[in-house]
């Protein structure tokens, strides 16, 4: 793909009669690939509109050379995973990051929050044939179009995306808070309950699905623009309530969130002259 | 009526129509449902943690459709439903989202079907002066079809409606008196209550109560969800898979998120402008929309002091508080 182009020109190409789509998977629970799967009915109208030509999930494909839309499920734990990731960028025209491990790192992240060496040698004998690097976020790695976060993603993102896509209208998620659909579904405020709960700072669309079954929110769909000063009320919150940094760290970790909510805590950096 | 009576008409309700009425659920949180049975239905002092507008003004709904340039109109098909046991705090609240949804076609579809049972229950803890105490005649500036005032030993019934005439008549119940609805402005005027925190916010204002009000607030929107005259929302489209066909939407949306008051160009490309910037900007946002615009378009209580936002919010601000607040900056500056 020439670097040139803008993400409009690159969307123009899917005016062909049908475009090629691959789903890869690196490494990851596959997990998001089985929520497409899930809304089976959807997923068996796709292909009178576009090929699906790399999907392990269903077949083993041919490979092609080029393709209109690539979606990445998994983190490019490897090296082979992060070589076969810039090969993806390279053959497609939109990259679309499937899912919290590609999106945030997901549980992969958590080592590269502690001494990741020194736990390597703890669990594994043959610790030195087992590749042990620090996690690289997808969106970090290569030129992402689009992200659709969550652990699984919502498959309806995937849905709606896909057909905006055909018909080159605009996509992007809600920058609403899960407190916003969690309320809404009538749930009991676990923050008020006292429990760590980061939904006033995570993005929704997930129909707050852990808030149903009254399980806190640990912002696996990433965090919400400018949430600066939501950011540093919640910790103070969450403080009052009896919980040390330590434990509220802990709970940013598991989703990998935790290196974008200390980013967006930081001070803006001074304009220069 | 009296209490045996009265569960009979609950029966006789329940019998051919979709009921819905406070009542508690499996976790002891009483909210607003769908009622099954005649004995989980909740009638008493206590506010139900939801409201109505749930089921009047549906977090999600459809709009239309489109394929090409041709339109379809997607108004929702509501079976006729019941409202039981509506707290009299709630009937104002009503009130005000029937003027607000006046030319509103796809709430009119839903209110066209619904009956609106109200009840002179209120809770302990308010701040409102005129609900304090129920009175006959503060029932001609509210809309509803039924209305049950509670008495020794039983209701006094009132209706609002043809409608609610009908109902009655056809359950053989005739001890009713009709209250004929008057307008929303009092004999006596403008709620004084009303006028005064208005009048605080216009005319004294203190930015001191807004910057507290702002260190402590996280805008998660819960109090906008839970508020029973909060009506805002967002228009959004979304595609079908066949070529140009699509559909839009409404949904429920909140002066707290970002994306509510971002005006100019398309996220997350285009570089960003909004209304309210800070979290004591939208905060004081929300109040004014409550105390001051309001009262002033439709001459109606923004706020009917049911204190659901306060239930609502994590980080404890008391909307009861916040008022008192700005009453007391408005004397003080007033002696001045």
């Amino acid at each position: 793909m020439p670097k040139t182009k803008t993400l409009r020109q690159r969307r123009t190409r899917l005016m062909r009669e049908k475009p090629d789509v691959a789903i890869f998977s690196l490494t990851s629970c596959e997990g998001c690939q089985f929520s497409l799967l899930d809304l089976s009915e959807k997923f068996l109208e796709l292909p009178n509109y576009i090929n699906i030509n790399e999907f392990r999930m269903i077949s083993d494909l041919e490979p092609k050379k080029h393709y209109d839309i690539s979606f990445i499920e998994g983190n490019p734990c490897t090296s082979k995973n992060l070589k076969l990731l810039k090969q993806i960028r390279e053959m497609s025209d939109i990259v679309v990051v499937l899912g919290n491990c590609a999106d945030l790192g997901g549980v992969w992240e958590i080592k590269n929050y502690h001494d990741y060496k020194k736990y390597g040698a703890y669990v594994y004998k043959e610790h030195k044939t087992i590749e042990n690097e620090k996690i690289i976020e997808v969106p970090k790695a290569i030129k992402v179009d689009y992200v659709i976060p969550g652990c699984p993603i919502n498959a309806h993102n995937f849905f709606d995306l896909v057909y905006s896509l055909l018909n080159k209208t605009h996509w992007s998620l809600f920058q609403n808070p899960v407190c916003w659909e969690c309320q809404i579904n009538k749930n009991p405020c676990l923050l008020q309950e006292g429990k760590i709960c980061l939904g006033p700072i995570a993005v929704a669309g997930c129909n707050a699905v852990c808030l149903n079954s009254r399980q806190e929110c640990w912002a696996c769909r990433g965090i919400l623009e400018d949430s600066r000063e939501k950011i540093e009320i919640l910790i103070k919150i969450l403080q009052n309530h009896g919980y040390s940094m330590k434990d509220i760290l802990e709970k940013m970790e598991f989703f990998g969130a935790r290196d974008r909510i200390e980013a967006a805590i930081q001070p803006p950096p001074e304009k220069k002259k | 009526m009296n209490k045996t009576q009265f569960s009979k008409f609950v029966e006789y309700l329940l019998k051919n129509n979709n009921v819905i009425a406070p009542q508690y659920n499996v976790e002891a949180k009483l909210i607003i449902a769908e009622l099954k049975k005649t004995s989980d239905f909740y009638m008493g002092t206590e506010l139900p943690l939801d409201s109505w507008k749930w089921f009047l003004l549906p977090p999600k709904q459809k709009m239309f459709d489109y394929k090409g340039e041709k339109m379809t109109e997607a108004l929702p098909s509501v079976k006729k439903q019941i409202f039981l046991g509506v707290s009299i705090l709630d009937m104002q609240a009503l009130t005000l989202l029937n003027q607000i949804f006046e030319q509103d076609p796809y709430y009119q579809e839903i209110k066209k079907n619904t009956i609106i049972i109200g009840t002179s229950h209120m809770p302990k803890d308010n701040f409102s002066e005129y609900f304090a105490k129920f009175e006959e005649n503060k029932l001609e500036h509210l809309q509803f079809d039924i209305f049950l005032a509670v008495q020794n030993g039983g209701y006094k019934i009132y209706t609002g409606s043809e409608d609610g005439q009908r109902f009655l008549d056809n359950f053989k119940y005739k001890d009713y008196k009709h209250v004929e609805y008057a307008g929303p402005i009092r004999e006596e005027g403008l709620d004084l209550q009303m006028v005064s925190v208005m009048d605080g916010m216009q005319n004294f204002h203190d930015q001191k109560i807004w910057d507290d009000l702002g260190k402590r607030c996280i805008s998660c929107g819960k109090c906008t969800i839970a508020c029973p005259t909060c009506f805002c929302f967002r228009m959004f489209d979304k595609s079908h898979l066949e070529q140009g066909s699509g559909e839009r939407n409404r949904c429920w949306d909140s002066c707290f998120y970002n994306e509510f008051t971002q005006v100019a160009g398309v996220a997350p490309s285009a570089p960003k402008h909004r209304l309210m910037a800070t979290t004591a900007q939208k905060i004081y946002f929300w109040y004014e929309h409550h105390f001051v615009r309001t009262p002033g378009t439709y001459s109606l209580p923004g706020c009917v002091e049911c204190g659901r936002c306060t239930r609502a919010c994590p980080a404890d601000i008391d909307i009861f508080q916040t008022q008192r607040d700005i009453l007391a900056a408005r004397n003080k500056k007033k002696e001045k």
